[in-house]
């Protein structure tokens, strides 16, 4: 079934219709218009004239090819990953899939830190050993490449959740029928697979940039060091120790426009040329898994090297940091302590952290579940000018970094006259601020893979719309939504950047603390509780596994 | 060996010292005002977590009062405490940072009120305000850093301006100016002592810049950079842990003040006053001495490896500059850029 039939479906629904769009319309707004406004307000002709400075061209350039430079090998990690997984009988897959989910919260900053540990130049635990034997550092964590590398570790997850989802939804008659034309497995994969899960996979590359372009981390810990300036370093600068909300309003538009760019070409991509694409059929068919033969172990081996990367290696120089009473003494039996972990159930504002961290995370990713799938649902069918507008705005966050987003939720919701300063509404918000693009994309692809001989034939036995959503779309788009919710769960609970200039003393949230720790000095602190937000982020997602009877590999994130 | 009586009588003593501070405490008319609005906000730029923590608790054991605390480096407190205020919210009693510059662009924007009856009568004069904006609660001095395993003590610096010197290309850690307070206030005492090319050099000699205050110190002790411009706090708790680094120069490049000042339209005035007066007290100038920060208070010893305070040598009491901040910011970005290149 093609992607354009199931677009013609959602176009002959009642949804054409523009009066249930309104009341979504205004609440869109309410999330991202008001706040982008309160934003442009703040532009001045002289914040302006600072873009086109050199000194802001340079950076701008660096943050290009930082995004551009991290989605290719993200999708070339993402992509054979998930079908691996997903596909084909790669031993442990399950637990990969898992693991991979795990890796993408391990907070970025973290990720950062744990690599100046490794390979610091001079004092990274491979380089100090490196450099014993060949007189020369392995390699050098603080550099461009250095950034790309922390980047790409961190954004290959999001290729291979959304590729995991289109994957799981793809219709396995096309496959197993070229399969039995003759075409050999690789070439079913090019030919069949890859073309058919193409918006998922688009959809997580598109990811991959605007978390690059965003990112303020890697390039904080690894590029400034050594002179490399990114946008988001720039912004950042401009709104600690000399605040220049203005400016740091100007600084943004480009990351903004780029990312914008970047979703219109995808529009563009999908929309044109005839594509014809595999859909989900709904009819709970599970394909045979493509067997591998001898290469299941190599495949498995391949398939471990982003894990030990992105999780196996940070975790352990965070674990060790986190296990050691002063981390620069190295290992020593006497340097040996959990006094760390300790100290942070000792610590009552840890544990309300930690409180925090759950209620925000749970909270927000059931209603960006439920939110995003009504808003894929309503502004599907024939596209007005009215459904262009929500879906241009549900995008625009996408480009607006986290740091600059606090500034604006702060700035439109803090005072009066909402008065929200102080409470975990405030922080919420501004969750649904950064996810709703997220949210939407996801729940949107999900909506786009659902065969509308499903939605004709409940039409036909007489269900009324509201019927055929709650009876047959919704329940279809199930595993997009619960994608959604754990992506959002993964997003919410380690966020930091926004958060740290949006929370309030009752507020924090355990993101925050780990902030707070390394702001003053404490790595074992802040390695510690980085690894409770972990072990915390696993709980979560296996408590959910138990509650809904949901494997890890079924999981689909 | 004490008898029962002097037991007896050293207790009561001890009972009726607490009791009449606690007579005090309760006496001091502020104190129900202070109770009647609830507790008390404090935005600071405060580590370690130990030290924030001893001194709330201290705080509410002496006066009842529980303290909600957002902590950050100077420039993220300052940053937040800004734009709250821009969205009309005045949630903030008491604001503790450590640039006076900053705290004197506070002044002129009317969000800070006087406090001219703060208990300074222990401290110089040169440690408050004349017309009591702000108080310093303690303060850290710019020092040089190196790993002793790495340098040795004859091949040091002989002085600051020795960090240009090619022999520590690429062996020095210094702090960003952009993003912290330490780092803008070495670039503007250089600047005005040697002038921009000063700079120039020293940005040729391939520095690390580090963004996060303790990043220097933690870049020296595991020996990613021999020497390192930090806050002496941090040198102090490493070097009071058994790390491996020292204190390169006497001399001192400059001294910070933290500085904490009574906020306008703050929710609990009253309590704000009763908190700066406890942040000024000995009890607290201990727990700053003790977590590596002078007190200005002349009755607190110094930090671990220090002089007192008053014995401490600063090469530069002001630094004063005709440049604006972001003038000097733009041209240090410049260099760096043209030194990387």
């Amino acid at each position: 079934m093609a992607l354009v039939e199931t677009r013609r479906y959602w176009a002959r629904t009642t949804l054409n219709r523009d009066w249930p769009i309104l009341p979504l319309g205004l609440l869109v707004a309410a999330f991202v218009a008001y706040p982008a406004i309160v934003g442009l307000r703040l532009l001045s002709s002289d914040s302006l004239a600072r873009l086109s400075s050199h000194a802001a061209l340079e950076p701008l350039y660096n943050s290009i090819l930082l995004a551009l430079f991290s989605a290719v090998p993200c999708a070339l990690i993402g992509v054979p990953l998930a079908w691996l997984c997903a596909k084909s009988d790669m031993p442990a897959r399950g637990t990969i899939a898992a693991l991979v989910s795990i890796s993408f919260v391990t907070p970025n900053l973290l990720i950062s830190i744990a690599y100046v540990f490794l390979l610091g130049r001079n004092s990274g635990l491979f380089n100090v050993h490196w450099i014993e034997w060949f007189g020369a550092p392995l390699y050098d964590a603080y550099s461009f490449s250095g950034v790309v590398f922390v980047c790409v570790l961190h954004g290959y997850p999001l290729v291979f959740f959304t590729t995991l989802a289109g994957l799981s939804g793809l219709n396995p008659e096309l496959e197993e029928a070229a399969r039995v034309c003759g075409l050999r497995n690789w070439r079913v994969f090019l030919s069949i697979t890859l073309g058919s899960v193409l918006p998922s996979i688009l959809a997580g590359v598109l990811f991959c940039i605007a978390e690059s372009l965003t990112t303020l981390a890697a390039p904080l810990v690894l590029g400034l060091p050594v002179g490399i300036h990114f946008m988001t370093t720039e912004i950042y600068s401009t709104i600690v120790m000399n605040p220049n909300m203005s400016a740091a309003a100007a600084l943004s538009l480009p990351l903004v426009l780029a990312t914008v760019t970047a979703l219109w070409f995808r529009s563009w991509l999908l929309g044109g040329g005839g594509r014809r694409y595999m859909v989900m059929g709904g009819k709970g068919q599970r394909a045979e898994r493509v067997r591998l033969g001898a290469w299941r172990w190599p495949a498995f081996i391949l398939a471990t090297i982003p894990l030990l990367l992105s999780l196996v290696l940070p975790i352990f120089a965070l674990l060790s940091a986190a296990l050691m009473d002063k981390w620069w003494r190295g290992f020593e039996l006497g340097n040996l302590t959990l006094a760390n972990f300790t100290y942070l159930f000792a610590d009552s504002t840890t544990t309300a952290a930690i409180q925090n961290s759950l209620i925000l995370s749970v909270g927000v990713g059931l209603v960006m579940a439920l939110g995003g799938g009504a808003i894929a649902i309503l502004i599907a069918g024939e596209q007005t000018t009215w459904k262009r507008i929500i879906r241009r705005l549900c995008e625009l966050p996408l480009g607006v970094p986290h740091i600059v987003a606090g500034i604006l939720i702060i700035l439109a919701w803090y005072g009066p006259p909402f008065n929200l300063g102080g409470t975990l509404w405030l922080l919420a918000i501004g969750y649904v601020f950064l996810m709703l693009p997220y949210a939407v994309t996801t729940c949107e692809a999900a909506r786009d893979q659902i065969d509308s001989s499903l939605a004709d034939a409940a039409s036909s036995s007489g269900l009324r719309p509201y019927q055929i959503w709650i009876h047959v779309l919704l329940p279809l788009m199930k595993s997009g939504l619960f994608t959604t919710f754990i992506i959002v769960f993964l997003f919410v609970i380690k966020e930091f950047s926004l958060t740290a200039m949006v929370y309030s003393a009752p507020t924090q949230t355990l993101a925050v603390r780990v902030f707070t720790f390394l702001d003053g000095g404490s790595y074992e602190k802040t390695a510690s509780a980085a690894m409770l937000l972990l072990v915390i982020t696993f709980a979560g997602l296996f408590i959910a596994s138990k509650v809904f009877k949901i494997s890890a590999s079924d999981l689909r994130v | 060996m004490l008898g029962r009586r002097s037991v007896m009588v050293l207790l009561g003593a001890l009972v009726t010292a607490v009791s009449l501070c606690a007579a005090h405490a309760q006496t001091d008319p502020r104190m129900a005002a202070a109770k009647a609005k609830g507790k008390v906000s404090w935005y600071a730029a405060i580590f370690p977590d130990e030290l924030r923590l001893a001194l709330t608790e201290r705080f509410k054991a002496k006066t009842g009062l529980d303290v909600e605390t957002y902590v950050g480096g100077t420039g993220q407190v300052y940053s937040r405490f800004v734009s709250e205020r821009k969205a009309g919210a005045h949630n903030v009693d008491v604001l503790t940072i450590s640039d006076t510059d900053l705290v004197a662009q506070l002044v002129k924007q009317k969000a800070l009120v006087p406090y001219s009856k703060a208990p300074t009568q222990s401290i110089a004069a040169s440690y408050h305000d004349a017309d009591g904006y702000w108080q310093a609660i303690a303060f850290w001095a710019c020092s040089l850093e190196y790993n002793t395993r790495l340098v040795k003590k004859a091949d040091l610096p002989k002085s600051w301006e020795d960090l240009i010197d090619p022999k520590w290309k690429s062996k020095i850690a210094i702090n960003d100016p952009a993003r912290s307070a330490l780092g803008f206030l070495l670039l503007k005492a250089m600047v005005a002592e040697k002038g921009w090319d000063w700079i120039k050099k020293l940005m040729e000699n391939d520095p690390l810049v580090i963004a996060v205050g303790p990043g220097v110190d933690q870049a020296v002790v595991k020996g990613e950079r021999q020497l390192g411009t930090t806050v002496s706090a941090y040198v102090s708790a490493t070097m009071k842990a058994g790390g491996p680094v020292g204190v390169g120069l006497d001399e001192a490049l400059f001294a910070s003040l933290m500085t904490s000042s009574v906020v306008a339209d703050a929710p609990n005035p009253e309590g704000a006053q009763l908190l700066v007066d406890f942040l000024l007290s000995k009890e607290a100038g201990e727990l700053y001495a003790a977590n590596g920060w002078f007190s200005p208070r002349g009755d607190v010893p110094g930090p671990f490896g220090y002089p007192s305070g008053d014995k401490l040598k600063v090469r530069h009491a002001t630094i004063e500059s005709p440049e604006s901040r972001q003038q000097m910011l733009d041209k240090f970005n410049a260099i760096a850029q043209a030194a990387r290149k």
